[in-house]
């Protein structure tokens, strides 16, 4: 297992190389520049022309790719609007987004495994019913616009949570009075998906002939369901999880900015739109990074669920 | 009885999950709609780091009360020679940063320098160019001396790009650095800068013109209009601005004080004098017939914004408002016909043309390309409207590559920068690459005479000529600068500027 870990962390050089290079030349292939975007639209030509120069930006492409990567490395990358190293620009904004996310998470797990097992229990029931429509419109409404709904029901009319903003880490009041609403938001795209696929990968192993032995020898239904059922039904659960965990940071886009959020991903957003090329190129890499040791963690889970699965 | 102390204790967590704590502290809080990129006023571009700057940093001269007059601020008082050509200044000797460094003109010269030092890229060097020199004879002097008379050199000092900088704990740091942990003479010391989240400023409580009313104050960066307006709603924020037209109505419905004045900002549609049919005069005729800017203008600003009939804002010197008026060509759909047809009959343009109207991305100024758009089509003219973001639109249009596009301008109140970018042949800023010698030749003069009434005669010609002769441009709308704030923010009036002055001269900002 350890060796499968290795195997897989190794294959990231390979991959943030790509990366790398993708959006490198994506961000030079889109026209304008940085120290346009820098310095506004009232700035001479020649305040453009010394802004390019500080920033290295009338380099050769393939001399401004190695530069970027090596400084990327070496920890010297520097984003060109906050004026301070990209790497602690995003850790900084990483536990605002890890946060968020997996309080999200929480609410999504929380809700959508029982009530995806209830709806494949009761399978043809008002519950069933009532829940997949719920679904249905969970993965159907975009998450800016639940955010706005949320907004408005639980700050402007009920007045119960602030509107926006950080309030501090979510073990502190403030702090989860302001991540309450952009969470539930975050968490509706999982919450759905998630529900679906649980109701569905236990209508699969519901009807096992195992299942129906184990009602036989006089196990109770909740027993049946949770421990020789779900179990079984983990591993697509898991997959998708896992999945979402990506989703959900390109909602976290979207949620951030809805809820005036300091995250990864409206830094990533602003960074695009002020043209901050360091930047851009380093919430990317580190974004592959986590998304790749995520997708690792949930492979090794597999092991975990079911220990048939082997990593050699 | 256990389990009734665990009720009790859960219900005290929920409630006070939900119920903000009261704060002892007079904390005003704002909500801005973007993040500026500096603090520091020698690297400043942009309203909105203008707008906090000038409530750290101080200018020697101030416009906060009358964007028309200077005021004293850090100068007690100032000569400018017969030539118009020596500024000298004498300094308040009672004013001290807020690190405890006394304010000299040592530090005046060091900001000017720092403006015009070509390695800090300042955006507001190309303001102080025609400096020749900078003396100070004593602590308390200092003597400017220009190349030749430039009538916006004041303006210039005193808008919020040149805030005055400590010189010894700027150096220190360095440009970049000290534009994170700005420290100046103004009513609020900067405290804290946590990006994309907020930036918060205490009082300076020694501040000389009097002990600021506000313990603190928070400017928060809210990008979506949606989230800033339930804000303001919920009691989020005390302050709050550039909301959505339809928003406004319902603030005032919700019992939130809502206040306009009109503001330095335009809006204006632009043809290519370079590239045909656009550059035939007919063509821009035809086309201002064609739109119903009347009804139009109304329609997509409401409130925010009224008619602009000239590319100088109304009660600017120049602003010529009653000729311009006068002048505009009313909606006519036969003369746009006739004039459509001419063109075509001599081959100026095809009969089936198709171009496009380029703008931002914001919601009004793609209306207004929309707008033209939809009238064209009825004289089976193709108009396709695109919104590039900012960094992909200014190269393009820099470079003259767009036909007609639909632009702003934002400046402070004189007539110089509100034209002299726009209309001379060799600026980045000329879209249009617009080159007529009568007009250059106006706002050459204007800029350095120094009577104001022949530096509005020369305002005149160029504009008279520009927009109602040449019809280059189509002036659409200037907007007013409007501010949403709760009832308990006291002594706030907003600026055409956009700024959030909060303690000037004659008013001092308070919360009840």
């Amino acid at each position: 297992m350890l060796n499968y870990a290795i195997r897989r962390l190794l294959l990231l050089i390979p991959l943030l190389i790509f990366v790398s290079l993708f959006v490198f030349a994506i961000l030079k292939l889109t026209p304008g520049d940085p120290a346009t975007a820098l310095l506004g639209d009232q700035a001479t030509e020649e305040a453009i022309a010394l802004a390019r120069a500080k920033y290295a930006l009338d380099e050769p492409l393939p001399v401004q790719y190695v530069h970027m990567m090596a400084n990327f490395f070496n920890g010297d990358l520097q984003s060109i609007f906050h004026k301070d190293n990209v790497l602690s620009v995003v850790l900084h904004r990483l536990p605002a987004t890890l946060e968020l996310g997996l309080l999200s998470l929480l609410i999504a797990v929380i809700v959508s495994i029982p009530v995806g097992i209830i709806s494949a229990v009761k399978r043809n029931s008002f519950f069933d019913y009532a829940s997949m429509s719920m679904a249905m419109f969970g993965v159907s409404i975009p998450v800016f616009f639940t955010g706005i709904l949320l907004i408005y029901l639980f700050a402007v009319i009920l007045k119960w949570l602030p509107a926006s903003g950080y309030g501090g880490h979510f073990w502190t009041i403030e702090g989860l009075r302001h991540m309450i609403l952009p969470a539930l938001s975050l968490s509706f795209v999982l919450m759905a998906s998630t529900t679906r696929l649980t109701r569905s990968a236990m209508l699969e192993v519901i009807h096992q002939d195992y299942i129906r032995t184990a009602r036989a020898k006089g196990v109770s239904r909740f027993m049946v369901v949770m421990f020789h059922a779900f179990k079984n039904a983990l591993i697509p659960i898991a997959t998708n999880i896992g999945n979402q965990v990506a989703r959900m940071f390109a909602g976290a886009v979207l949620t951030e900015t809805v809820f005036a959020w300091p995250g990864v991903g409206r830094l990533a957003v602003n960074a695009i739109f002020r043209r901050d090329e360091p930047l851009v190129f380093g919430c990317v890499l580190l974004m592959a990074v986590v998304y790749v040791v995520i997708n690792l963690l949930v492979d090794l889970l597999y092991g975990f669920l079911n220990p048939q699965i082997s990593y050699d | 009885m256990k389990k009734i102390f665990a009720v009790l204790a859960t219900m005290l967590l929920v409630t006070s999950l939900f119920v903000g704590n009261a704060a002892a502290e007079k904390v005003l809080k704002v909500g801005i709609s973007k993040e500026p990129a500096n603090l520091n006023p020698v690297l400043i571009h942009g309203v909105y780091g203008e707008s906090i700057a000038g409530n750290i940093f101080d200018t020697l001269v101030s416009f906060k009360e009358s964007a028309k007059e200077a005021a004293p601020l850090l100068a007690k008082s100032w000569t400018i020679s017969a030539d118009g050509k020596v500024y000298t200044f004498k300094l308040r000797n009672d004013v001290k940063f807020h690190n405890g460094d006394a304010f000299t003109s040592a530090d005046v010269k060091y900001t000017l320098d720092e403006i015009m030092n070509e390695k800090n890229a300042s955006p507001s060097a190309q303001f102080f160019k025609p400096i020749q020199k900078i003396e100070t004879p004593d602590a308390q002097t200092i003597v400017i001396t220009l190349d030749a008379p430039y009538a916006p050199f004041l303006l210039a000092l005193g808008s919020q790009t040149c805030g005055i900088l400590p010189s010894r704990a700027a150096a220190a740091v360095g440009m970049e650095k000290f534009s994170r942990s700005p420290i100046g003479t103004g009513p609020f010391k900067f405290v804290e800068w946590a990006p994309d989240d907020k930036i918060v400023l205490e009082k300076n409580k020694d501040y000389f013109i009097a002990e600021p009313k506000l313990d603190k104050v928070v400017f928060r960066p809210i990008p979506k209009p949606e989230t800033m307006a339930a804000e303001l709603l919920s009691g989020g924020l005390d302050l709050g601005g550039e909301l959505l037209p339809q928003d406004i109505d319902r603030m005032k419905k919700e019992g939130l004080v809502v206040k306009s004045v009109p503001g330095l900002t335009s809006r204006y549609l632009g043809f290519n004098a370079k590239r045909k049919p656009f550059s035939d005069l007919r063509f821009r005729k035809a086309v201002y017939h064609a739109v119903p800017f009347d009804q139009a203008i109304p329609g997509i600003f409401r409130e925010a914004g009224d008619r602009a009939y000239s590319w100088i804002p109304v009660g600017v010197l120049g602003d010529d408002v009653d000729y311009m008026k006068s002048r505009t060509l009313p909606f006519d759909m036969a003369k746009a016909k006739a004039l459509f047809d001419e063109l075509k009959k001599d081959g100026v343009m095809p009969e089936k043309f198709e171009f496009t109207i380029y703008s931002p991305q914001d919601p009004q100024r793609k209306k207004i390309a929309t707008v033209v758009s939809t009238q064209l089509r009825q004289f089976g003219i193709t108009v396709k409207v695109e919104t590039p973001e900012w960094a992909t639109l200014f190269p393009m249009l820099k470079q003259g590559q767009c036909d007609m596009y639909a632009m702003g301008w934002g400046s402070v109140p004189d007539p110089d920068r509100w034209t002299y970018k726009i209309f001379i042949p060799d600026s980045n800023m000329n879209f249009s690459q617009y080159d007529e010698p009568i007009v250059t030749e106006a706002l050459k003069q204007g800029r350095s005479a120094s009577d104001p009434v022949k530096r509005s005669e020369y305002y005149k010609t160029a504009m008279r000529k520009a927009l109602v002769e040449d019809f280059i441009h189509i002036p659409v709308a200037f907007l007013n600068t409007t501010n949403v704030m709760s009832k308990k923010v006291v002594g706030f009036e907003p600026s055409p500027e956009k700024y959030v002055h909060l303690v000037t001269a004659k008013r001092n900002v308070d919360l009840k």
